[in-house]
């Protein structure tokens, strides 16, 4: 029944039921109106710049940091660039050194080579030369003993007719010279 | 050279020989101008003769002889 009272005062006169006057109503809504306009002014405007600036603060220090990404990515790439060449410098420089190396090795075994055989060739000129040295030694040696005992031979075995032979066969031969 | 300058000859001899072996010898130096000879008797030639006329020498000793070959060989 009260439930149905209050119904029919609402259907009726909606304000007068709820104790509202139109003015105050209006009142209201200017009052609201009024601190919406304040707010957009002074609140949601300076709040929507601080973010604008706060965002485009963001998308520069993002900017940034991608150029400096590319830029470390490009130094990154130009130091593996410059690694890789001294690598491939440094090891040409040991393959060179190497190569180097190998090649003076290779000639001072070939100078002792060299060396060793001229020393062969000089011992054996000079091994032969003491032998034919040593032969004619040994040769005038046994030519000086043999005509040694051919002396003695002679002295102890001549004889008076030898002798005479040996005289008259040289004034022959000298005779025939003078004459030839 | 005057027949009066008298020219020596040095014979020399390894023992002493006969007088027709002497003859020749005196008979090859006056052939060669000598008319004076001077013998000497020295065993260590061991045989033949040397005859020294001047500057020449006449050598058919036998110590020579083995001189030379020995030198050859």
């Amino acid at each position: 029944m009260v439930i149905d009272l209050i119904g029919r005062q609402l259907l009726a006169n909606p304000f007068d039921a709820l104790g509202l006057e139109w003015q105050s109503i209006v009142l209201h809504l200017f009052n609201l109106v009024v601190l919406t306009v304040g707010l957009y002014f002074l609140l949601f405007k300076p709040v929507k710049k601080m973010i604008r600036q706060r965002q485009e603060k963001v998308r520069k220090i993002e900017k940034d940091n991608a150029a400096l990404s590319e830029e470390v990515r490009q130094m990154k790439e130009s130091t593996e660039k410059v690694l890789s060449d001294a690598k491939k410098e440094a090891a040409s420089i040991q393959e060179n050194a190497v190569r180097a190396a190998n090649q003076k090795a290779d000639d001072i075994l070939a100078r002792a080579r060299d060396q060793a055989k001229n020393m062969i060739e000089q011992t054996e000129r000079s091994l032969g030369e003491e032998k034919r040295n040593l032969q004619k030694e040994i040769e005038r040696q046994i030519a000086d003993v043999s005509v040694l005992v051919a002396e003695k031979v002679i002295e102890k075995s001549i004889s008076p007719e030898d002798n005479k032979k040996l005289i008259e066969d040289s004034l022959a031969e000298w005779n025939s010279h003078e004459k030839q | 050279m005057k027949s009066s300058e008298k020219v020596t000859a040095k014979v020399t001899l390894a023992m002493r020989a006969e007088e027709d072996t002497l003859h020749k010898i005196a008979e090859f130096v006056e052939s060669r101008g000598c008319n004076n000879i001077r013998y000497t008797i020295d065993p260590a030639i061991l045989g033949g003769v040397i005859i020294q006329i001047g500057d020449t020498i006449y050598d058919g000793s036998v110590r020579t002889r083995l001189e030379t070959v020995r030198r050859s060989v």
